[in-house]
This record gives C-alpha cells, structure tokens and sequence, in this order.
C-alpha cells in the first residue's frame, strides 16, 4: 500500500552525514536518477531534527555524526513512515544490529557502488527487506551466541529468538552470500517467499530485542509483574 | 590464687566424701548405750562348738572397746570375750545384739549356747572380714537375773582383727542402723566394684581396638589390682590358702601404688622412663616381699602381716606427696578446664582413703577401712580423662576445621587472583597479538594501497578509472581486515558470503560473471582470525589478478571439503600464463604462495596460456572441527 501510495509521485530523499563531499557526491547520484528528488541534507542529529517539517521518504543516516549517533534518529524517522537507510563506513556488528534493532529498513556501508545505493533505495521503496551478507552473518552470529548462552540458561531465554527452521535456512544460506535467487533456487522457495522470511527476521530481531530488554530488567528487579 | 581455685573441687570432693562416710557411720549407731566395757582372756577351741563355758583357766582381763584384736592375743590364736549382765523379764521384748565392726572370725553365745558364728572358727581359722550383724537372741535363753554373753574370736594372722562397741536391744531398734552400715559396707563397695569392672573391660576393649595411650594402658594394668581390693573385701574366701590370698592382697596393694603413680602421671604426660622403671621395680620388690612374708617357712605371723602391711603403708605415705605434686602440677597446666579440676579430685580420691584408713583408728567415728572402695577414684578419673580427651580432640578437630577452611579458602582466593590476574595477562596477550596483527595489516594492506595511490596519482598517465578501482581495491582490503575483526571464533562460510558481497559488485561492474560454487552445506567453523583473513586475502589477490591481467569473463570461486582439507579454488577462463619464475613473482603469486605457507597451507597455480588459471588453496581443517 505504501508503495502504491508514492506511484507517480518523486522519491524525496533525504541524507544527515557531517562530510560535505560525500554529501555533495551522493546529491549527485540521487539527482541524476530521474525519479527521485534530494529533499533536504543535515550535518548533525540537531540540523536533522531541525528537518522535521520537511517531509522525506527515505533518509541516508550516517551513524558517526559530531553531536552523537545516528542510531538516535532511527526510531524517531521510523515513527514518521521514512525508510532509514543507514549509510555508514562502520560495519561492526554492534552498529548493525543496533539499527536493525531500532527499525532501520536497510544498511548501505560508504564503500558501496552506486550501483548498489541505487539498488538498496529501490529495493526499500518497493517493500523488500534488504539483507546483505554481511549483515545477514552478524545476525547469524548473533542467533548462535543466543543459543550457546540459553543451552545452559533458563528455557525462556532460549524463547527469546525463536526462528522457525525455514526462517533459520534463508538467514543461513544469505550469509554465505547467496543471493535471494540463489537462495530461493537452493531451498525450493520463491524469491516472494525468501523475503517475507527476511522481514520475519527482521521483525524477531526487533521483538527480540525489546523482549530482551524487559526480561533483563525483570531480572534486575525494575519491574514487577 | 588461680591455681589454688583449681584444688576446690578436690577439697570440695574429699570432704563431701568424708562427710559421707561419717554420717554413714555415726548414723549405723543405735540410739542406745553403747557396751564398752567387757573382759576378755586367751581361750582354747571347743571340743563342740555348739556349746561353750567358762573353765577359768586364766583369770578375765577388764578391756575397753575399741581395740585391735592382736593386742589383748594370748598365746592360742583363740580369744574369749565376755559380757556379763542382768536381765528382768520385760525388759526386752525381742532381744537382739548388734555389731557394727567385728572384724574377726567369731561364735556368739548367750549362757554357753551357740547362737550365731561367722566364719570357720574351727582349726585351721578361715578368713574373716568385718561386717556389720545384727544376731537375734532367743528370749527363751535369758535367765532372770545374771546373764552372760560370751564369744570366741579367731584370728588367721596376728596384727589383724580388731572389735567395735556392740549393742544390746531390741530387735526393731538395731535393723535401722544396720541399714545404714550396710551402705557403706556393702552397696558402695559392690558399687565400685562394678563401676571399676566395666571401665576396666572398656579400656581393653579400646586397647584391642587398637588404641595404644599411656593413660589406658596403665589404667588397663592397675585396674585389676583395684579389682581384687574390692574383692578382697566382698567375697573373703575367694582364695582358700591363707598365705596366697595374703599375698594376692598384698601384692595388689604394691600394685596398685606403683602403677596409680604410672596412671596419673600417664594422664599428665608419657611417665618418664626412670619413672616407670622404679614403679615396675617397687613392684617386683613388694611383691617379692609379700610372697617372702607369707611363705617363709617359720616366720612369726605378727610378720607374715606386718612385714608386706607396713612396707606398703610407709612407702605410700612417701609416694603420696609426689603424685599429689603432679596432679598439682597438671591442674595448673589445664587452667580453667573444670574437667582437669576434677580429674585431680577423682585421683585424690584413693589417696584420702588411705590417709583415712592410716588414721581410723585414732579417730573415734573413722572406724571402717576405705580402701575398699577408694578404686571408684581411679576410675572416675580414667572415664573424666577421657572424656576430657575427647572433648579436647573434639575442640582441636573443630580447631584445625576452621584453619583448614581458612587456609582453603586464602588458597581459593590466592587461586582466584592469580587466575584473575592471569586471565588479563591472556587478555593483554591476545589484544597485543591481536594489535599486532591490525598493524601488520594496515601496513600491509590500506598503508600500501594508500602509497600506491600516491604513486599512481602522481603519475599523468595514469587514468581516474584506475585511481578509482585502486582505492575501491584498498577499501575492499580494510573492509576484509575489519570484517575479520568480526569474526572471533567466527565462520569461514559467513566471512566468504561477506567477501561476495563485496567483491560482487565490483566485478559486476567490470562485466564479470562470478560464479559462486560454495557448497552450501559446508561447515566452514572455527577458523581462527588470522587464517580467515589470509584465506580470503589470497582469494582476493587471485580475483584481482583475474580482473587485471588474465582478461577473464567469467570467475568461479569454489569452496569444498576433501578428507581432512578444505579446498578453495579460483579458477578463471582467461588468457592464462606460462608460470616461470618471474610471472609468478609478477603477478603476486608468490607473495600468495608465502602467506599460504604461513597459514600452514598449500597453494597451487594451474594455468597456461589460453587456458585461464586456477589458482588453489589447500589448508587443514581446525584441530576441533568434526
């Protein structure tokens, strides 16, 4: 629905990166492509919240930026029905999971061809949930390390990130850097399918993620239930 | 002031015991005149015992009672004595005659008929010990007016034997007093004997056990002579022979004073050896006294009694200071241990009844020999001392308990800071090696990149797209150092899925296909780091090589398991080499080959012109890998 809600109308984009050279750069990519429009550029979290007004459809966001992280401006766009796309040259699996975390629809890393910033905003706009390899191997990391510690921990920890066994194969085989096609080739699927498991992931990783939060906290005792 | 605090309990159980014993026996006397005054004189046996009357043959002698028989003997181990007096009919409605102490053997007789006997008073004369008896007189032989009760004592030895006052009475008024007296006489003494009885059986069956302490073992060797004391006294014929019962009494007397010395001493510490050399040794030599005076042939027998009877008393009175010095000596030692308080009261305790029974005769109520019933002393002493052992043990197992738990628990914590302080050493270790490793390949890789790039910049005829594909090359090689940052103990399978992501694109962009022939089930675990990122920068380097010098349309890159190898594989279908020497080194094969070796990998070239290049890697699985 989203999608066909902006069908004739141009792609505003907006980028929040404190480097004006890579800021004019990637202007000039997103201007030279026709269907999409550079609605507005911010160099810190407070020139970007400064921007609120200015509607925008996806948001380039740079995570090191001087007056802290963009990682605090993810839920805030997120809220406003904009696709962030987090533009970083950090690929740590920290950052990564983080934004995925706070709803981040996509990660471009800096060093990406044009090409492949093109592709990733296309794929966002269009619905699709973007899972590069890399990405998909933090995540992977991050299941395995899940498991390790509820093995010997309480069986609701082991609940707390639940992917079913199709769900777990699509994550597998995506950080072994085959492609959606090749993926769905691979497990028999359609590509339709492998990105409907990749949104589920994302959303566990989401849910996981606030579960995780809660229950610690009923651990340490701040809440009672 | 202390140490004299710790001798009450002994004052306090000397006296409570003397109280006793003197209650006991003033309480064994009836409420009646006690008969003093009686003659006596030397007298012949009796054809018939039943009957006996007076011949006069010597005139009677006026005496005084108490008194020891052995003073007033005549020539004839036989004594009569007599008391006359008058009678009225009335004045005793059962008529009874009461001894408290007679120790002798004697027959009763009321006008000559015989009314009671104890003892063989017939040739030879059989053992005799006091006890208390109360006869009761047949009314029928009182006589209205002069009235005559005589008796004959018996003597096995001289210097033995000796007469209480005695009562004349009522039957109901003398049962009271005999009750009484045979407390003392006879229940206390059983008491003893089997209090001394049972420990005596404990301590051996200790020593069978197995326990071999000084104070049981004495305990153990001077018990049974306490044994045949009490014996001595609750059962006196037990030995028919005069002479061997004699000299079992009197040897258990030696006995019991040289190995009570050992026992106590035992209790303070191991008796030295002159100590139990000279105890062993004033055994042999009373014991060989005692046989010598009851065997000696033609001995007077004042000195068959006197000769052991003295030895043992005079030698005793010397040993006693001694023994009550070390048990002094202990109490001070065990300051505040109650239990040691009375332990030494128990100890003392035979050592009372001695001087009680040296001096019994001398004062009036202390008429009755203790020593039968002074082992009780030693005995309690024994069961105090070990369950003051016990405690002790007790006291220092709980003691070491907690040292050993305080040394445990500083060791744990001495283990637990060198663990801690190890385990950072580990961590300062591996972020060195690791820091290390960072440096060696910034410098090798974005470092080199960057200097090429100055190079290349500076060069006129080198074009921007070359500038641009060496810095895209340097970025590719930072974001392989940085993803093997992110791979801890990560997998090999997931960094290669990374490395397509990357390099992809790249070749996409150079109309370059890539195939991926990664078998998708490969576990490609538990590579470390290191490897990892030396695997995939030798993939790189022969991708690189592929897009820049063989021309190639198509790349695969190849990945699988053969035995206990994994094998990676680059193969292109370019224009291919002709792998001299100097091809290899220009086009970084060998620099290639180098890095494989320093992984503990193989690395092959398979290539001729026109027939593109496959360059693989072969490298062991991890140690732990399945």
């Amino acid at each position: 629905m989203e999608n066909d809600q902006r069908v004739g109308t141009p792609v505003r984009i907006a980028m929040v990166e404190d480097k004006p050279l890579l800021r004019l750069g990637v202007r000039r990519v997103i201007e030279q492509s026709g269907d999409w429009i550079w609605a507005w550029e911010a160099d810190s979290l407070r020139a970007a919240r400064a921007h609120d007004i200015n509607p925008c459809d996806v948001l380039l966001l740079d995570l090191g930026l001087p007056d802290g992280s963009g990682l605090d401006l993810i839920e805030e766009f997120s809220a406003r029905k904009v696709s962030v796309i987090v533009f970083s040259v950090l690929g740590d699996e920290q950052s990564v999971l983080a934004a995925i975390e706070l709803g981040a629809a996509g990660y471009l890393l800096k060093d990406a061809s044009v090409d492949e910033m093109r592709q990733a905003i296309s794929q966002v706009l269009s619905g699709g949930a973007p899972l590069d390899p890399a990405v998909a191997g933090h995540l992977l990391r991050k299941i395995r390390r899940n498991e390790a510690a509820a093995s010997s921990a309480s069986s609701a920890e082991h609940a707390l990130m639940n992917l079913t066994a199709r769900e777990r194969e699509v994550l597998m085989a995506l950080a072994r850097g085959f492609s959606y096609d090749e993926t769905a080739t691979m497990l028999e699927i359609s590509k339709h399918t492998v990105n409907h498991h990749v949104k589920q992931i994302y959303a566990k990783l989401a849910v996981t993620s606030r579960s995780q939060a809660v229950f610690e906290a009923v651990q340490a005792g701040w809440l009672r239930s | 002031m202390r140490s004299l605090r710790a001798l009450l309990p002994t004052l306090a159980l000397a006296a409570a015991f003397l109280l006793l014993v003197t209650w006991l026996e003033y309480s064994s006397r009836p409420a009646l005149p006690a008969i003093t005054s009686i003659e006596a004189r030397p007298a012949e046996l009796p054809v018939d015992l039943g009957s006996w009357r007076d011949t006069e043959p010597e005139a009677w002698k006026p005496f005084e009672l108490p008194l020891k028989v052995c003073r007033i003997r005549c020539t004839t181990p036989y004594t009569a004595w007599r008391y006359r007096f008058r009678y009225e009919r009335g004045d005793l409605t059962d008529p009874a005659i009461y001894f408290p102490y007679i120790d002798a053997n004697f027959a009763l007789y009321v006008n000559g008929t015989l009314i009671e006997m104890k003892g063989r008073v017939a040739d030879p004369p059989s053992v005799y010990r006091y006890d208390a008896r109360l006869i009761r007189v047949p009314i029928s032989l009182l006589r209205q007016g002069e009235n005559e009760v005589a008796w004959l004592l018996t003597i096995e030895r001289r210097g033995t034997g000796s007469v209480m006052p005695f009562y004349l009475g009522n039957y109901a008024e003398l049962e009271k007093p005999l009750r009484r007296l045979d407390w003392l006489t006879d229940d206390l003494v059983q008491g003893s004997f089997w209090l001394q009885l049972a420990t005596q059986l404990f301590a051996l069956a200790l020593i069978v056990r197995g326990s071999r302490e000084g104070v049981l073992i004495w305990f153990a060797v001077v018990s049974p002579f306490w044994l045949i004391i009490a014996l001595w006294h609750l059962v006196p014929d037990w030995i028919v022979s005069t002479s061997l019962r004699f000299s079992a009494l009197y040897v258990s007397l030696f006995g019991i004073i040289a190995f009570s010395v050992l026992f106590i001493v035992s209790i303070l510490e191991s008796p030295p050896r002159w100590l139990t050399r000279s105890a062993i040794a004033y055994f042999v030599l009373g014991t060989l006294l005692a046989l010598a005076a009851n065997f000696w042939p033609n001995l007077d027998g004042y000195w068959r009694i006197a000769l052991p009877h003295y030895a043992s008393k005079w030698s005793a009175m010397l040993i006693l200071p001694y023994v009550v010095f070390r048990l002094y000596g202990y109490v001070a030692r065990q300051r505040g241990s109650l239990m040691a308080q009375w332990t030494l009261a128990a100890a003392l305790l035979p050592a009372i009844c001695g001087v009680h029974d040296a001096i019994r005769g001398t004062i009036g109520p202390m008429a009755f020999a203790l020593y039968p019933i002074s082992g009780i002393g030693i005995s309690i002493a024994f069961c105090l001392e070990l369950g003051r052992r016990v405690l002790a043990n007790q006291a220092r197992m709980a003691r070491y308990s907690e040292e050993l738990a305080a040394t445990v628990r500083a060791r744990e914590e001495e283990l637990a800071a060198n663990y801690a302080k190890l385990k950072i050493a580990d961590r300062e270790h591996a972020l060195s090696l690791e820091r290390q490793r960072i440096m060696q390949d910034m410098h090798d890789g974005v470092a080199g990149q960057l200097t090429a790039l100055v190079y290349l910049a500076n060069d006129a005829n080198v074009g921007r797209t070359q500038i641009i594909e060496a810095v895209r090359a340097g970025l590719v090689d930072m974001r392989l150092v940085l993803d093997s940052l992110n791979q801890q103990g990560g997998d090999l399978a997931v960094a290669l899925g990374a490395f397509r992501g990357r390099i992809e694109p790249l070749l996409r962009a150079s109309g370059i296909q890539l195939i991926w022939g990664v078998d998708h089930k490969l576990d490609l675990q538990g590579f470390s780091p290191e490897v990892m990122l030396g695997v995939l920068r030798i993939l790189q380097e022969a991708l690189s090589n592929a897009v820049k010098h063989a021309n190639a349309r198509c790349i695969e890159l190849h990945a699988m398991r053969r035995d206990k190898d994994f094998v990676f594989a680059v193969v292109d279908n370019g224009q291919g080499f002709v792998a001299t020497p100097s091809a290899l080194t220009q086009y970084g094969i060998s620099g290639m080959i180098t890095r494989a070796q320093k992984l503990g990998a193989r690395l092959s070239v398979d290539t001729a012109p026109a027939c593109g290049t496959a360059v693989v890697l072969e490298i062991a699985a991890p140690k732990d890998h399945e």
